[in-house]
């Protein structure tokens, strides 16, 4: 009977021990597993960051490019730049003389006079500045 | 028993340092880099301006600024991979070349160490950038990012626009009175900086991007502005005057299509210019408009039904039923002149009796309908009132010359605002340059609606008056010179006499000459005014010798432009081409 109950005891003492040492053991794993998986997936977001930083940078550069670009442009296309450019080439730029407008009558005909001959003969005349 | 305790021990401690860690990188990463932190204001781009066909006048242009850094210049070494380090002066070359400076300057300002931030350049080039922003070919050049107002045109539009200065403060123009709506508002960013300072991007913790400025849209048409300040100084030249003005009003809205005032400044070196060209003498400049107000006192005695077109007044000056009547002796061999007749020949006795007889109170209040002695409320800073006392205030000497236009004094927008009225029909409009102004998305801010401002005179008057005024750009008028050929013109010219500030009476052969015209008379589309002003007596000093044809070199390229219907073809077609 006395060595019934010292077994007894004996194994109920270890079977609760083996049983907490499983719970700690899984707890742990489970963290470190945790961790592991929120290094990795860090890791990959940090990269994805990175990439998504890098092509807004690109993106905004491109931006400003084409802002400065396209006003350099519309720099030269202005009035008095177009003179300057038209004049190296030896040309004058004027609004067209009466007799170079066809003039439409309320009737969206031409008026009287507009379509002759002699009129487009004296139209012809070209802009040309001698250098 | 001790040992699987010892176990668990470490266990739990390692899982609290892992759960905090875990914890800490998700909530609040930065806890231990304080010293890595940092804040920067991100600067709004400030809103454009542009003219009536959508072309921009005036953007903001991302640009850098170099400074050179003679020490670090020196210091740091340069180098490309398998290439021996780069001597100074082969980085100076480089950057001379790259920024297109002198590089013999450059190299004396590399070896001044004293001053460590010497400024190099400003430029938009981007292959100079990535040039000089290569660290295997250039070092001791500090780069930085900054915003430069570009004024596409030059000194084109410049009274309009205004200028901002180096810190980027309004200066003038539509800059200075609708700053507040090209000011964006700044954003903002916080975040990481690594050792050598850079920002990691993947540690920012704050991002607010800036809201850009409202762009402007104004009336101004950018080829009719060019053509008038072409013509502007063309005149001035030509006719040796100092200064000169000129505006082209649209005739039924009161849109101002141009605006030119001479002298003119460079926006881009504000600082460098005089007060006198600062000056837009279109809104800022009173002065005694001469002759051109004589058809306001015709208009007004027209209205009221006290005389008619062909009432007939005597020109005898020393006529005794009236005060000192201002003196012409140009006319004195008619001894009757209608009323027609003077505006025509611009008779100082006949519109000067009619407007004594007119009465001051009621010349007075037409003149304040007609909008003089009050700002027009048009868009820019620096408007003048102009001058026009009560009439309780007015002694016979000012009862007898307001009528033509001495005694009191107007500025130009007041003036074309005032024939305005004539042009369309007595309904006068408020004068007006900006037409809608448009947030960053696209979203109208603001939208001008077409405000009348009083109907000085009625419908019927305004077609009279206008018929009144046509002989004036004819032979037999003051004003042949302003005769447009294909269109009929309702003007009326103006020498006024200069007074200067400090003396009594008039300068002696000082004049400002003028024309202000309606055209086509009978269908108005435009009303435009030119002045001239001499500062020294010249053979052409008359508007109707010098205003007249700049007037009419101006209007008809302006007609042509707005594809304006001719009124009077048969002018235009010669009869032997058909």
């Amino acid at each position: 009977m006395k060595r019934y109950k010292k077994n007894r005891k004996r194994n109920k003492r270890m079977s609760v021990s083996a049983v907490r040492t499983l719970n700690v053991g899984g707890v742990i794993v489970m963290l470190f597993a945790m961790v592991i998986f929120n290094m990795l997936a860090k890791t990959n977001e940090q990269t994805i960051q990175k990439e998504i930083g890098a092509k807004m940078r690109t993106l905004s550069a491109l931006e400003e490019d084409r802002l400065r670009e396209e006003t350099r442009w519309e720099g030269m296309k202005n009035p008095g730049s177009l003179q300057t450019a038209l004049l190296n080439h030896g040309l004058k730029m004027n609004t067209p003389t009466d007799l170079q407008i066809v003039r439409m009558g309320s009737n969206r005909m031409p008026l009287k006079g507009q379509l002759s001959v002699k009129r487009a003969q004296s139209s012809r005349v070209r802009n040309v500045v001698r250098r | 028993m001790t040992r699987l305790r010892v176990q668990a021990a470490l266990l739990i401690l390692f899982a609290l340092y892992s759960g905090q860690k875990l914890v800490r990188s998700h909530i609040d990463p930065s806890v231990d880099d304080v010293d890595y932190m940092f804040e920067r204001e991100l600067k709004a781009r400030r809103g454009s301006i542009y003219d009536a066909t959508g072309y921009p006048l005036v953007k903001s242009v991302p640009i850098w600024e170099y400074h050179l850094d003679p020490v670090a210049l020196t210091n740091r070494v340069v180098r490309r991979k398998g290439e021996p380090p780069r001597p100074p002066a082969a980085i100076v070359k480089t950057v001379a070349s790259a920024l297109g400076l002198n590089f013999r300057e450059t190299l004396a300002k590399s070896t001044n160490y004293k001053n460590r931030y010497q400024f190099l350049a400003r430029s938009t080039d981007s292959e100079a950038h990535r040039i000089i922003a290569d660290s295997r070919l250039v070092a001791g050049v500090a780069i930085s990012d900054k915003q430069e107002r570009q004024y596409l045109h030059g000194t084109l539009m410049s009274h309009v626009l205004g200028s901002i200065n180096a810190e980027e403060e309004a200066s003038a123009g539509l800059e200075l009175k609708y700053d507040r709506f090209l000011t964006g508002v700044p954003g903002r960013i916080q975040g990481m900086k690594d050792a050598n300072g850079r920002e990691l991007y993947d540690k920012r913790k704050i991002s607010i991007d800036p809201i850009a400025g409202a762009d402007i849209h104004l009336t101004l048409d950018h080829n009719l502005q060019y053509e008038a300040e072409n013509q502007l100084k063309a005149g001035i030249e030509e006719f040796g005057a100092a200064a000169g003005w000129a505006i082209i009003m649209n005739a039924t809205n009161g849109a101002v299509l141009a605006m030119a005032s001479y002298p003119d400044f460079d926006p881009s070196a504000y600082g460098k210019t005089t007060d006198e060209q600062k000056l837009n003498r279109c809104v800022g400049y009173t002065y005694e408009p001469g002759s051109v107000m004589k058809v306001i006192t015709v208009a007004s005695a027209l209205n009221e039904k006290f005389v008619r077109p062909d009432s007939l007044y005597n020109t005898k000056r020393d006529d005794p039923d009236y005060y000192r009547l201002p003196g012409d002796g140009s006319h004195v061999w008619e001894p009757y002149m209608s009323v027609a007749d003077a505006v025509v020949h611009s008779s100082n006795i006949v519109v000067g009796k009619l407007g004594y007889d007119f009465g001051q109170e009621r010349l007075y209040n037409y003149m304040r309908t007609f909008g003089f002695g009050a700002k027009t409320g048009i868009e820019l800073p620096g408007e003048e009132v102009g001058i026009l006392r009560d009439w309780k205030r007015w002694d016979k000497a000012t009862w007898s010359r307001a009528p033509i236009g001495q005694a009191v004094a107007v500025t130009p927008i007041q003036l074309v605002s005032a024939y305005q009225a004539i042009a369309n029909d007595g309904l006068r409009m408020r004068p007006h340059l900006i037409d809608r102004i448009v947030g960053p998305n696209g979203e109208e801010i603001y939208r001008h609606l077409d405000e009348p401002m009083g109907r000085p005179i009625s419908a019927e008057t305004a077609r009279t008056m206008r018929e009144v005024m046509k002989p004036v750009a004819s032979a037999k008028g003051t004003a042949r010179r302003a005769a447009i050929k294909g269109y009929s013109v309702a003007g009326k010219t103006g020498t006024a006499q200069k007074k200067l500030p400090g003396q009594r009476g008039y300068a002696s052969g000082l004049y400002i000459a003028s024309f202000c015209g309606i055209v086509p008379a009978d269908n108005p589309a435009i009303v435009v005014l030119v002045s001239l002003d001499f500062d020294a007596h010249r053979p052409f000093h008359q508007g109707g010798n010098s205003s007249a044809v700049v007037f009419r070199k101006l209007t008809t390229e302006a007609l042509k432009y707005l594809m304006v219907p001719s009124d009077k073809p048969e002018e235009i077609f010669d009869e032997d081409l058909d």
